[in-house]
Parts: structure tokens; sequence; C-alpha cells
């Protein structure tokens, strides 16, 4: 159990996310139960109006939680200086068995937050409010997962144990180990060439203006940016051919550089993905095409700029 | 995803400054709480810097002997072989410990110094080099220089022994301790040290190795293991970590008075924002009537929120940094420093951290928005004709 400054002002902004959420949950719910469009009555009002009371909490709920999702990582990255044996966010992550699913969950429900944020921007344009009872409907299953990303952070924060002693990155993501991970990274040349041909893909049904294939290629194109990330991209960031941690970029050795990488991929990745789920207007679509394809190339040409500049400099590759 | 409309940004602006002593009161306590806060923080990580720059300074590894799991004294005998180990560059058998001086109700520090040793503390380094240290005689801290000369022991103080002999010590010289855990300090031979403690003469207090190679760390404390299986060997670094823990503990208990009376001012806020005056209301209405959405509305008010609690946050930590820079902390920095174990600190030397900075924010700003988007979807979903009639 550590009780960190960073911790306890983690646990109390979760407690009024908890506080709030609960009521945008009980209004989702009375809202996609009762609501009907073509009902002329009085209640039918109310419940729009507690529509509009419901979406204000979310999106407070969505802005905070981006900061915080920063603050978080900044948060592992402290405590791993009084974690015997961690150098790095990644040791405590790995300390306790709730780290690895809490992180995913984080990431998952910022993209789901994210994701209701535009469909609730998409339903106000329209008169006839097409996703009205689709964005509640959505809330009810973002609060669920919530709900559980808040329990697991409370668990996993109070489960830590100072004691004992964990594993440093270097151990974690070793690529001479043999479990599933190791295995995995130590095929850098087929993830980089995954990486680059995933891009290219994009850039395709970009030109195409495939709107669901763009989607799906995004999601193939995290997970792999991601993998190469750790596997390959890394080692040049880091400048040493052992060091995989996709933490330790985060810190002020390495010029903060990873929350751009990854503030970077979360956009570029977003608005892709999003594009595969909605109707949009024409203009829309265009914008949004644009803005994922010039994210995602900005976060390709700040990784690719580790190794070339690399080579450039020593004349070979790591 | 959510567009930012300065025009309304603009008006929520406006809207502030006509209701301007509405919100004078919230901007001031805002403030305020926030700057008490912020520069409890900043004297925090100002005084631990300040310790542990000391705690730089501290031996690689202390070995310390051990009696029933209690503390004792350590013997000499196996100091050639730590010599020997790979990786230690000195090592030094240290005397040093308390002393209850029961007239004036305090224990002062005395250390114990071989002045043919190179000093490891600063302090110690300069005040030897002023003068030379005889036997028999000590060198005080002016403080409790200052105190003996008050109990009129001015040119020599009387020690009682553990045998209950006494020993006479001439006081030769008062310096300045910049030793920033004890002000009341007493310098003397090791040989004066160990016959007031009432050691044995191969007996010390502890044992400090001092590494020329960090990496060896572990190491040689396998090997000092293997001479004395008794002791207990601290590391610089368990020091650091106790430091660290000592100060997120009572940054803690900060934290925690701080939600009280941030969850006070959430109450404050709820109602304040609840309570439309007629004018407010009016406004609303009007503005529905010209065609304002509920979502405008509503956009106005958060951005009001944002302003309030930015413009607040952002001045309470000036506030606070002036306090620190103009005042140097003065009072508040005291309650650190007792819980610290530090004595004395001259000045702060002021440190300003990312992280409590991202501390006061996430536990002021979040909370006060949240307190204000309840009453503000109560007034923007007000129907029109009703507030208006």
């Amino acid at each position: 159990m550590s009780l960190t400054p960073e911790v306890l002002s983690i646990y109390i902004v979760d407690i009024l996310f908890l506080f709030f959420a609960s009521i945008a949950f009980y209004l989702s719910l009375k809202i996609t139960l009762g609501y009907d469009r073509n009902k002329n009555t009085q209640q039918q009002y109310e419940l729009e109006k507690k529509s509009y009371l419901a979406a204000t909490i979310i999106k407070f709920i969505f802005f905070i939680k981006i900061p915080m999702f920063v603050f978080f990582v900044f948060t592992l990255d402290k405590i791993s200086n009084i974690l015997v044996g961690a150098m790095c966010a990644a040791g405590v992550v790995n300390a306790t068995e709730y780290g690895v699913p809490l992180l995913i969950l984080k990431m998952l429900n910022l993209y789901l937050f994210a994701f209701w944020i535009t469909l609730n921007s998409e339903d106000m344009k329209y008169e006839e409010q097409k996703y009205f009872r689709a964005k509640f409907l959505l809330f009810i299953v973002a609060f669920v997962l919530l709900l559980i990303e808040i329990i697991t952070e409370i668990v996993m924060f109070s489960s830590i144990d100072i004691n004992s002693i964990v594993d440093c990155c270097g151990a974690i993501f070793s690529v001479t180990d043999t479990t599933y991970i190791s295995e995995l990274l130590s095929k850098d040349t087929l993830l980089v060439t995954l990486f680059y041909g995933s891009f290219i893909l994009l850039a395709l049904s970009f030109l195409l203006k495939q709107r669901a294939l763009y989607g799906v290629l995004n999601l193939l194109f995290v997970i792999v940016s991601i993998l190469s990330l750790i596997s390959f991209f890394g080692t040049y960031i880091y400048e040493l051919p052992t060091h995989h941690c996709p933490f330790c970029m985060l810190q002020k050795d390495y010029n903060y550089i990873g929350y751009f990488l990854y503030i970077f991929l979360f956009y570029g990745t977003y608005y892709g993905v999003s594009l595969a789920f909605l109707e949009y207007e024409r203009k829309e679509v265009k914008r949004r095409f644009n803005l994922s394809l010039l994210f995602n190339f900005i976060y390709l040409v700040l990784v690719s700029y580790f190794p070339i500049s690399y080579y450039f400099k020593n004349g070979v590759w790591l | 995803m959510i567009s930012f409309n300065s025009q309304l940004f603009v008006y929520a602006l406006h809207t502030l400054f006509r209701f301007f002593t509405k919100n004078l009161f919230v901007v001031i306590v805002y403030t305020l709480l926030v700057g008490l806060l912020s520069s409890l923080f900043f004297i925090q990580t100002s005084v631990k810097y300040q310790v542990d720059k000391i705690a730089a300074q501290y031996p690689d590894i202390v070995v310390q002997n051990q009696k029933a799991q209690r503390y004792t004294t350590i013997d000499d005998t196996n100091l050639n072989k730590i010599y020997e180990i790979y990786g230690v560059n000195d090592v030094v058998a240290r005397v040093y410990g308390e002393y209850e001086y029961k007239q004036a109700d305090l224990s002062f520090k005395i250390v114990g110094v071989d002045i043919f040793e190179t000093q490891k503390e600063p302090y110690l380094e300069s005040v030897l080099k002023s003068s030379e240290l005889r036997g028999g005689e000590m060198f005080l801290s002016k403080e409790l220089a200052e105190l003996f000369a008050k109990n009129y022991y001015r040119d020599e103080f009387n020690f009682l022994q553990p045998s209950l002999k006494v020993k006479k010590m001439g006081i030769a010289q008062s310096f300045k301790s910049d030793a920033i855990d004890k002000k009341y300090l007493a310098v003397m031979s090791k040989e004066d040290a160990k016959e007031i403690f009432g050691y044995k003469a191969n007996e010390f207090t502890d044992i400090a190795v001092y590494l020329s190679n960090q990496n060896e760390l572990m190491n040689v404390i396998t090997q000092l293991q293997q001479l004395y299986p008794n002791a207990k060997m601290v590391t610089k670094e368990d020091e650091q970590t106790n430091i660290e823990m000592l100060f997120d503990y009572d940054s803690g208990i900060f934290i925690t008075l701080f939600i009280i009376s941030i969850f006070t001012f959430f109450m404050i806020v709820y109602d304040k924002t609840n309570s439309v005056s007629s004018s407010e209301k009016r406004e609303i209405g009007i503005l529905k009537a010209l065609g304002w959405r509920v979502e405008d509305i509503l956009r106005v008010k958060i951005y009001e929120a944002s302003i309030i609690s930015i413009f607040s946050y952002i001045f309470g930590v000036v506030l606070a940094l002036g306090y620190l820079y103009f005042f140097d902390g003065y009072y508040l920095r005291d309650i650190f420093l007792n819980i610290a174990g530090v004595e004395q600190i001259d000045s702060l030397e002021l440190r300003v951290d990312l992280q409590p900075l991202a501390i006061v924010f996430f536990l002021s700003v979040p909370v006060y928005i949240a307190a204000t988007i309840i009453p503000s979807w109560k007034i923007a979903t007000q129907d029109a004709d009703e507030v208006m009639r």
C-alpha cells in the first residue's frame, strides 16, 4: 500500500468521476428505457432536458480524463522511485497483476469516450437526433468499463507492495527470454515491415476513400505501431540495442518524446477508427480523413527520424 | 470532437465581469486555498531538495551492529579486511551520539572526529581547517555555545560519563553549523567522545563504507555480510527512500486536510451557483428567446467555471511563489522542518517541480468545474417563457 500524494489525488478524482458518472448512468438508463420521440408528453420533454445534463457530465469526464491519463503514467514513473528494482513505469505496471489490464482498459476507455463525444456532436447536428438512444446505450457500456477501471485502479495501487522486488523494464521487455512477448519482439524486421506496410495500405485506402477499410486498418496500425515502437524504434530513441521499453521515453532524459508520440498516435488513429462507425457529412468525412492521415504521418516521421539520424551519425544500424 | 467557440468564450468573460462582486468572493476563497496548498507543496519540495542534497553525502553503506535487534556498538577488528574488498574506496569507523543536557532539557549531538582522516561532511571539513582541535577540547555550534554560556559554562563543560565520573572538556571555539539535522552540535576527538559515551577502546558507533564504483554495491554488501553476520547494512538508497516516504507521508496529511476544505468549498460553490439572481434568470430567458440553444448556454456556463477556476489556480500559484520568494516561506516552513527532522535551514532554495503543480491542479480545477455542472444545467434548461414572466 503506498499512499503517495499523487495516488491520493488520483483517488479523489476517481471518486468525483464515480459520483458524476453514476448520475449520468442513472439518467442514461431512464432515457434509453423511456424515450420515444414520437410521443408528445411532459415526461419526454423532461427526459430530453435530462439528456443535456448527462451529456455535459460525460464531456466533463472525458476532458479531465485526458490529462489524468498523462498524470497516471507520470505517477507510475514517480512510484518507481520507491519500488525496489523498478526504474520506470514498466516495473510498477508489472508489480501487480492488475497493471497491464488497467493500462489497456484506460486506453480503451479514452477511445470510447472520445467516440461518445463524436457521436454526441453528430447527434446534435440534426433535428431528428438519430443517435439519441444509441449514444446513451453506448454510455451505459462505457460506464461499466469506467467502473471496472476505477476499481482496478484502486485495487492496483493498494496492492503494490513497496518491500517486494519487481522487475525493471530491461527484464520485462528482454528479447532473450523465452516468454511470448520476447518471441514477438525479437521479430523486429517483420514488425517494421508490417508498420510501414500498414501505413502504405492506410494511404491507399485514403486515396480510394474507403471509410470502413480505413478504420479497420487504423486498428491494425495502432497495434503494429506500439509493437514496432517497443521492438525497433525504441532502441534508437535510447540508442541502446538492448533497451526495449515503452515507458522510459516518457522521461526527461529523452526530452519527454514519448508523450508526443503517443498523443499523435492517439489522435491519428482515433479519427481514423471513428470513420468506420458513423455516417458523416461529406465535409466532415474529408476533415476526418485528412486529420487522421496527417497525425499518423507525423507519428511515422517522428519514429522514423530516430533510426535514420542514428544511421547518419554513426554509419551503422543498431 | 468539440470545437472551441471564441465568441461564446468572450460572452462568458463579459458575464463574469457583469456579476463581478458575486464572482469575486469565489475567486478570493479559491485563490487562497490554492495558494496555501501550493506553498505547502513548494516548501516541501524545497526542503526535500535540501535534505536530498545532504543525503547525497551519506556514506554508501553503513554497517550497524545489532544485539537483540537493537543497535549496539561495533568493533574495529575487521576494518582492514573491509579495506581489502574490491570497490571500497574508504572506510571510516565513526563515533557519534547524543548527550542529554538535563538543565536545558534537550539533547545535543556529539561528533567524534579524527583530524588525520579526510572529513566527509563539508561543515566538519571547514571547521577543522580553521583551527586545530586538541584533545580535551571541543568545538561547539553557535547555538550550543550560547546555551552553555547562559548556564555559565563559558570555558569548559562537565560531561557525566555512564560510570558517573565527570569529564571536563574545554570549549575552544564556536562555529556556525550548517548541518541541517542538528542545531546543537559538539565536535571533539574520537577518544574524548568515546570516553563520554563509555565506549571501550575498540568500540565505535558504526562503520561507514565509501565505494569507488557504485555498481559494486551488492557485491560489497555480500562480502560485508560475511564479515559481520549480525550487522545491518544500510545503503544510501535506503536512506533516500526513507526520506522520500517521510515526505510523501506528510504531504498525504496535507492533502487530506485540503480535500476536506475543497469539499466544503464545493458545497459553497454549489450553493452559490444554484441560487441565481432574477436578473441573471432574465438574461438567460432573453438569450433563449433570441434563439440560443440549451447547449450554447451550457457552454457559456462551463466556460465561466473554467475561466474562474483556471484563473484562480494560476493566481494562487503565483501568490504562493511570491510568498516563498519574498518571505522565504516564513512560518509555514517550520511545519516541515519539524516533520523532516530538520532543525535549521537558513533560507529555502526555491524549487518548482511540475509534480506538485499537477497535484494541486487535479485537486482543485476538476472539483470546481464539477460543482458547477448541475446548477448550470438547471439554469440552462429553464423555460424561456417561465423565466420572463
